[in-house]
C-alpha cells in the first residue's frame, strides 16, 4: 500500500517470453484433454486433482504473464487475489452446506416416512395422520405411533347415522351464518382429513372420554354443555396457554337442532 | 453491466501523481475484475449445488461434446496472445500492429462465440432447453453470462480498433488497450475454470442414479463435487 | 460518433436547473443523493405510518391483507436501498475528497451516473404502486413465495429489476470510492492518517464491490424463474428454495454492515470533536472495522437457523457470529473511552451521536440473543426480530447519518442548523423510538409473528400494539420538526464560519460553503486530525487560524466541465432495465425494449468517450491529438501560485510537548493529550495552557 510501489510503467515480457507462456498454456490444455480421452478415466474422482491442478496454473500463467500482475504493483495483486479468494470461499462455503454439513432431508423423509393408505372417499392418507402436537386428552389414548394399534379409519357410527353426518357437515364447515369460525379450525379429530387444528384440545376420542369428565353429568351434556359456554368444563391436562380462545360467540349462532348434531358426531368419535 | 466499458475510455496518458502510484482507471479495472469474481463465483456455486440434480434428462454426459470445446477452448487461448500482442504493439508505436492484432483478437473471440451458439444450437436440437433441467438451468445460464462478457469485450475490441485506425492508439495511449486487454485475460481465465468444471470433469455426469460420488448430502458428495 | 460529440458542445450551465442536470461536482451529487433519498425516508416513513395504523388495533380492517404486504414489503425495500444506502452515498459524495484532501473523486462523470441510476431504480421500483402491482414478498423475498405461481402479477418483476438497476448504481459508485480512498489522498496522508469516516466508507465499498455480484446473480436467477420457465428454486424441477435464501444472505449481511459502518465512521468523527479529544485508540477501531467487514462474509446463515441446516452448519455460524460482536463490542468502548475524561460539548450532532452508541448498544445485545441458535428458533420471524433490526437500522445507522446531518450542515451551506429545534428533534426521536421498538421485543417474545396484518384482541397484544403506533407519532412529529428546522436554517444568513466546531478534519480547514474547487493548493498532511494539529501550532505560535484557506480565481484550477452523458447513459440502464417488464410474448424477441435500452447505453458510453473538454481549455493542457477522450482529471491543478503554508510548519516538529497528566511524548501540538485527555505541557511556552 506504500507510495514506494511506484513502478507501474512496467516492464512488460518478452515477445519470446509471450510465446513461450502460450505453447506452455496450449500444453497444459492437450495434456488435460489426454487425462479424460481414455473412455475409462471419463468423470472418475481422480480426475478431479490434477484437472484442477492443472487449470489453476492456466489461471496463474496467465494473470501473472498476461494480465502483467507478477511486473505490476503488488497492491493490484492483492485487490484481485482478495475477491478471488473470496469467490472460491464462497464457492466451497455453498457447496458444503449443500452437501456434507447437511443432513439429507430424503434420508430423514424415508426413515420416518410411514406408508399411505389412501381414503377414495375422503382424500388423504388414513394412517397417516400428522400427530397432534396438543395431546391434552387423559386416559387410556391408543399409542399413535403403532399402526397396528390405531383405529384403522373413521369410526361408524353406532347410531343416528344421518344426525352424525349432519354434525360432521357443520364441524368440517360451520353452519355458515353465525358460526363463523368451524371446529376444524382449532381441534383435531383422527379420521377427518379436514380437521388438524392444534389450537384447541385433540377431540380424536371424546366419545369415550366425555363420559369420565364430570361426575354426575352425562357424556351428552357434558359434551353439550361445553359447546354452549366452552369455559364451564376445562378437563385435566389442557394447555391454557391462551385462556378464553374459544369465545362463546363462536358457537352462539348454533341451533339446538346443530348442537345435537355436533354432540351426536362427536359422541361416534370412540 | 453497462459500467464496465466506461473505463475503457477515460483519458488520455496525463501521468498525474496519485496516493499509491497506480492509474486510477487502472486499479477501477482490477476492482472490477474482482467484483466480477464473485459474480462468476455465485453462478458457478449454483452449477456446482445443482450438479447431478437433474430429474430428467438430457444429462451432461448425453449431451456434452468435450474435443469440440476443446478446440473452442484452443481459440480462445490464441485470442488472449493476440491481445498481448496488440498490447506490445501499442507500446512500439506500430500503427499496424496494433489494428491487425485488435482486430485478430476481435476474430478469434467471435470464432469462439460462433462455436458457442452453434453448441447452444445443437442442444437445443437435442432437446435440452435452459427450463428443460437444473443441468439445463444452470448450464446456459453461467455459460450465457460467460459468452455475454465475450460478445462486450469484442464490441470494446472493435471500438478500440476504429480508434486506431487514425492512429489515435500509441504509447501514450496504451493504458486504453491495457484495460481492454485485462478485461479480455479475465474473460479467459473464467473460461479455463468453466472449461474444466463443466466440461473435463461434470461433462461425463449421468442421472442422478448413476454415480454413487454424485449422490449429495454425503461427505464423498461433498469431495466428488469439488 | 465522434460527429455527435463534435457538434455537442459540453455543457457548462453553472447555475440553475441544467447545472444540476449536468453536474459532475461531487458536492452537488451529494446534495442529490441527499435529498432524493430524504423523500424516499418520507416516502418509507408513510408506509411505516400505514403499518402502524393497521396493527393499532386488533381486527383492524383499514387496509386488506395484500396492502399489508406491499406496505411492509416496500417499507423495508426502500428504508435500506433507497434510504439508508444513498444517505450514506450523499456523505462519501461530499464528505470524501474534502476528508482526503482531493479536489474531486476519481471518476467525477462515473459519480453522476451512479446518481442517475440510484434515481431511476428507485423510480422504477416505486412505479410499482402506480400499476397497483407492488411487490408483497417481503424485503427479502423468500422463494418460492417470489415463483409465478404464488405472485402472479409482475410486482416482484418491479423488485428484482429495480434492485438490479439499483445494484448497477450501488457497484459504479464503489468502484469510484475505493479507487478515490486508495489514490486520491493528499500527500502525506497515510492509510493510518485517515479520518475514521475515510477508513468506514474504503471498508464499505470493498463490501459493496464484493457483496453486490452474489444478489446480481441472485436476482438473474429469480426473474429466469420468472419469466424463462427455469428450475432454479422450483422445487418441482429439482430447485432448491433454499439456494436463494444462501445466496440471499451471502449478500445480505455484508449489506448489514454496509448499512452500519458508515454510521460508525460518523460518529467516530462526530465524537471526537465534540469531546475535544482525539478518537481513543484509532488504530484498534480501524482495526476492528476491518474486522467486521472481513468477518461479515463468514456469518450469513445465522439468518436460516431455522431451515434446518444441520447441527455443523448451525454451530459453525452460531460461533462466527458471537465473535463478530467482539469488534463490534471493541468500538464500542473506544467510543466511550473517547469521552472519558473529554470536555463534552453536548451540540444537537453529539446527541444524535451519543444516542447512536446506546440504541446500538441495545440492537447489538438483542442481536447477539438471536446468534444463540436454540434462543433464535423462538424469536426467528416474530417482532423481536423487528425490534432488533428497527434498532440497529433506525437507532444506529439513522441516528448515526442525522448526527452527520447536523455536524456537517455549516459546511455544506455555511449555515448552522438551528440548536433548539434540533435538540427536540433529537429527543422526540429518542423518546420515539424507544416507544415504537421496545415494546416490539415482549410482542415478539410473546409470539407475535411479523407480517401478520391484525391479530385477535386475546392475543394480549393490545397494548403493547398501541404503545407502538402512538411512538410512530413521536417519530413523524420529529420528522416534520427536522424538516421545519431546514426550512428555518437554510432561509437565514451564513452565520457558520468556516469552522463552527473546532473540527480536527480537513474539510474544516476550507470556507463553507466550500468553494468548487476544494483546495486552492492541495495540503500536506503531517498526522491524524490535521486540522488540529495546524490550528494548535497556530495558536501555540500565537496567531490562531481564525480565516478559512483563501479562495482564489476559479478558473485558474482546471475542474471537470458538466456533461450530458451519465444522464443519458443512465437512461439506457433504466431502459436496459424496466424494459424487461414487457413481455411482448413474440417467439424469439420477446423482450425487445432492452435492447432499445442497450443501444441508448452504448450511444452513451461512446459520447462519453469522445466527449471534448470544455471549450475554454480545449487545447490548452491536453494533447492535441487526444480529442477523443478528455476526462478532465480533478487531480490536474494548473500550476497557481498559491500562498505557502504558515513557515512555522518546519519550525514546530521541534517543538515537543509533554502531557501533565501521564508524561508521555507528543510529537504534534495538541492541547490535549491523545492517550489520557489531559492537559498538556508546552515546554516552549509553560503556561499558555491550563
Amino acid at each position: 500500500m506504500s507510495s514506494d510501489h511506484g513502478v507501474h510503467e512496467s516492464r512488460h515480457p518478452t515477445l519470446k517470453q509471450y510465446v513461450i507462456i502460450a505453447i506452455f498454456l496450449f500444453a497444459i490444455t492437450i495434456v488435460e484433454f489426454v487425462i479424460i480421452l481414455p473412455e475409462d478415466f471419463r468423470g472418475q474422482g481422480w480426475t478431479i486433482a490434477p484437472l484442477a491442478i492443472l487449470s489453476a496454473i492456466k489461471f496463474a500463467a496467465v494473470i501473472f504473464f498476461y494480465m502483467h500482475l507478477k511486473f505490476d504493483s503488488r497492491l493490484l495483486t492483492w485487490v484481485f487475489l482478495g475477491g478471488l479468494a473470496l469467490g472460491f470461499a464462497v464457492v466451497m462455503a455453498l457447496v458444503g452446506l449443500f452437501t456434507a454439513w447437511t443432513p439429507s432431508p430424503r434420508a430423514f423423509a424415508e426413515d420416518h416416512a410411514k406408508p399411505c393408505t389412501l381414503d377414495h372417499e375422503m382424500g388423504g392418507c388414513l394412517e397417516n395422520k400428522p400427530k397432534p402436537v396438543v395431546a391434552p386428552t387423559p386416559g387410556p389414548a391408543p399409542a399413535p405411533d403403532d399402526p397396528g394399534t390405531a383405529p384403522a379409519a373413521a369410526p361408524v357410527a353406532p347410531a343416528g347415522g344421518g344426525l352424525v353426518d349432519t354434525g360432521r357437515q357443520i364441524f368440517i364447515t360451520g353452519t355458515g351464518e353465525g358460526a363463523a369460525t368451524p371446529c376444524v379450525t382449532c381441534h383435531t379429530v383422527e379420521g377427518v382429513p379436514e380437521a388438524v387444528g392444534l389450537l384447541g384440545p385433540d377431540l380424536s376420542h371424546i366419545g369415550t372420554e366425555a363420559a369420565t369428565r364430570q361426575p354426575g353429568v352425562s357424556a351428552e351434556d357434558y359434551l353439550a354443555q361445553s359447546i354452549r359456554d366452552p369455559e364451564s368444563f376445562i378437563a385435566e391436562g389442557v394447555d391454557r396457554a391462551t385462556p378464553g380462545l374459544m369465545l362463546a360467540a363462536i358457537t352462539a349462532g348454533l341451533t339446538d337442532e346443530d348442537v345435537d348434531a355436533l354432540v351426536a358426531f362427536l359422541m361416534a368419535q370412540q | 453491466m453497462a459500467h464496465q466499458m466506461e473505463v475503457s475510455h477515460h483519458a488520455p496518458e496525463e501521468e498525474h501523481p496519485t496516493s499509491t502510484g497506480i492509474n486510477n482507471r487502472k486499479l477501477l479495472m482490477w476492482v472490477f475484475l474482482s467484483s466480477d469474481c464473485l459474480f462468476f463465483g455465485s453462478l458457478i456455486a449454483t452449477y456446482m449445488v445443482y450438479r447431478g440434480q437433474s430429474l430428467v434428462g438430457p444429462y451432461p454426459v448425453d449431451i456434452i461434446d468435450v474435443p469440440i470445446t476443446t478446440i473452442s477452448t484452443f481459440v480462445l487461448l490464441c485470442s488472449s496472445f493476440a491481445m498481448v500482442r496488440a498490447l506490445a504493439a501499442t507500446n512500439e508505436d506500430r500503427q499496424g500492429g496494433i489494428i491487425f492484432w485488435l482486430l485478430m483478437t476481435a476474430f478469434l473471440g467471435s470464432i469462439f462465440i460462433g462455436f458457442q451458439v452453434y453448441e447452444f444450437n445443437l442442444f437445443r436440437e437435442e432437446g435440452l432447453r435452459i427450463d428443460t433441467n437444473l443441468f439445463g438451468t444452470t448450464f446456459f445460464t453461467l455459460t450465457g453470462f460467460h459468452g455475454a462478457h465475450v460478445t462486450l469485450g469484442i464490441v470494446w475490441l472493435l471500438a478500440l480498433a476504429w480508434i486506431a485506425r487514425k492512429g489515435r492508439l500509441g504509447p501514450k495511449t496504451a493504458l486504453d488497450v491495457e484495460l481492454a486487454g485485462l478485461y479480455w485475460h479475465f474473460v479467459d481465465i473464467v473460461w479455463i475454470v468453466i472449461f474444466t468444471l463443466i466440461y473435463l470433469i461434470g461433462g461425463f455426469d449421468t442421472g442422478p442414479a448413476g454415480d454413487p460420488s454424485l449422490v449429495p448430502h454425503s461427505i464423498t458428495g461433498f469431495l466428488g463435487l469439488i | 460518433m465522434a460527429t455527435l460529440t463534435d457538434v455537442i458542445d459540453r455543457p457548462s450551465s453553472q447555475s440553475g436547473l441544467w447545472s444540476w442536470i449536468t453536474t459532475v461536482d461531487h458536492k452537488r451529487i451529494g446534495v442529490l443523493y441527499g435529498v432524493t433519498a430524504f423523500i424516499f425516508l418520507l416516502l418509507g416513513g408513510l408506509e411505516a405510518g400505514v403499518i402502524r395504523l393497521q396493527l393499532a388495533v386488533p381486527d383492524n380492517t383499514l387496509v386488506d391483507p395484500d396492502t399489508f404486504n406491499q406496505m411492509f414489503t416496500m417499507h423495508g425495500t426502500t428504508m435500506i436501498f433507497l434510504v439508508i444506502m444513498p444517505l450514506s452515498a450523499s456523505f462519501f459524495n461530499f464528505v470524501i475528497p474534502l476528508a482526503i484532501g482531493a479536489r474531486d473523486v476519481a471518476f467525477p462523470r462515473l459519480n453522476a451516473f451512479s446518481y442517475w441510476v440510484f434515481l431511476f431504480g428507485g423510480l422504477l421500483l416505486n412505479a410499482s404502486f402506480l400499476t397497483n402491482q407492488a411487490p408483497d414478498a417481503g424485503w427479502f423475498s423468500y422463494a418460492n413465495l417470489t415463483e409465478k405461481p404464488f405472485s402472479a402479477n409482475q410486482g416482484l418483476d418491479y423488485w428484482a429489476l429495480g434492485l438490479q438497476v439499483l445494484g448497477v448504481s450501488s457497484l459504479a459508485a464503489a468502484f469510484n470510492f475505493v479507487v478515490t480512498i486508495v489514490n486520491m489522498r493528499a500527500p502525506g496522508m497515510s492509510l493510518m492518517r485517515m479520518p475514521l469516516f475515510v477508513w468506514m466508507t474504503l471498508v464499505t465499498s470493498i463490501l459493496l464491490v464484493l457483496a453486490f455480484p452474489v444478489i446480481t446473480v441472485g436476482l438473474i436467477e429469480l426473474t429466469f424463474d420468472r419469466n424463462f420457465g427455469t428450475n432454479f428454486f422450483v422445487p418441482e424441477g429439482g430447485g432448491d428454495p433454499i439456494l436463494w435464501q444462501h445466496l440471499f444472505w451471502v449478500f445480505g449481511h455484508p449489506e448489514v454492515y454496509i448499512l452500519i459502518l458508515p454510521a460508525m465512521g460518523i460518529v467516530s468523527e462526530v465524537l471526537p470533536t465534540f469531546s475535544r479529544k482525539p478518537l481513543f485508540g484509532y488504530p484498534v477501531v480501524v482495526f476492528s472495522g476491518v474486522v467486521i467487514g472481513i468477518m461479515g462474509w463468514a456469518v450469513w446463515s445465522h439468518h436460516m437457523f431455522t431451515v434446518g441446516l444441520g447441527p455443523v452448519a448451525v454451530s459453525v455460524f452460531m460461533i462466527t457470529t458471537m465473535l463478530i460482536a467482539v469488534p463490534t463490542g471493541v468500538k464500542i468502548f473506544n467510543w466511550i473511552g473517547t469521552l472519558w475524561g473529554g470536555q463534552i460539548d453536548l451540540k444537537t450532532a453529539m446527541l444524535f451521536a451519543l444516542g447512536f452508541v446506546a440504541l446500538f448498544i441495545v440492537g447489538g445485545l438483542s442481536g447477539v440473543s438471536h446468534a444463540v441458535a436454540p434462543s433464535d428458533n423462538q424469536q426467528q420471524d416474530t417482532y423481536y426480530i423487528v425490534a432488533h433490526i428497527h434498532y440497529v437500522l433506525f437507532g444506529g445507522a439513522l441516528f448515526g447519518i442525522f448526527a452527520g446531518v447536523y455536524y456537517w450542515f455549516p459546511k455544506l451551506t455555511g449555515k448552522l442548523l438551528h440548536e433548539g429545534i434540533g435538540k427536540l428533534h433529537f429527543w422526540l426521536y429518542f423518546i420515539g423510538m424507544n416507544i415504537t421498538f421496545f415494546p416490539m421485543h415482549y410482542l415478539g417474545l410473546n409470539g407475535m409473528p411479523r407480517r401478520i396484518y391484525t391479530y385477535a384482541s386475546e392475543f394480549g397484544w393490545d397494548g403493547l400494539n398501541m404503545l407502538a403506533s402512538l411512538g410512530y407519532l413521536v417519530l413523524l412529529a420529529g420528522t416534520l420538526l427536522f424538516i421545519v428546522n431546514l426550512m428555518i436554517s437554510l432561509r437565514k444568513e451564513p452565520d457558520a464560519g468556516h469552522d463552527p466546531w473546532d473540527a480536527p478534519g480537513l474539510e474544516w480547514s476550507i470556507a463553507s460553503p466550500p468553494p468548487t474547487y476544494n483546495f486552492a493548493t492541495i495540503p500536506q498532511v503531517e498526522g491524524l486530525d490535521q486540522y488540529w494539529i495546524e490550528k494548535r501550532r497556530a495558536e501555540a505560535e500565537g496567531h490562531p487560524i481564525t480565516e478559512p484557506e483563501a479562495p482564489v480565481d476559479p478558473s485558474t484550477i482546471h475542474m471537470p466541465s458538466p456533461s450530458y452523458w451519465p444522464l443519458v447513459t443512465a437512461i439506457g440502464v433504466l431502459i436496459l432495465g424496466g424494459g424487461m417488464l414487457v413481455d411482448t410474448g413474440w417467439d424469439y424477441i420477446r423482450f425487445p425494449i432492452p435492447f432499445i435500452g442497450g443501444l441508448i447505453c452504448f450511444i452513451g458510453i461512446v459520447a462519453w468517450a469522445n466527449e471534448p473538454p470544455a471549450k475554454e481549455h480545449a487545447g490548452d493542457d491536453h494533447h492535441p491529438e487526444a480529442g477523443h477522450g478528455a476526462e478532465p482529471h480533478a487531480m490536474v491543478a494548473a500550476p497557481v501560485a498559491v500562498a505557502e503554508r504558515p513557515a512555522g510548519a518546519a519550525a514546530a516538529h521541534s517543538v515537543r510537548l509533554i502531557c501533565s497528566n501521564c508524561g508521555n511524548q507528543l510529537s504534534t501540538n495538541f492541547r490535549f493529550c491523545p492517550y489520557c485527555g489531559g492537559a498538556v505541557e508546552n515546554p516552549a511556552e509553560p503556561h499558555q495552557e491550563g
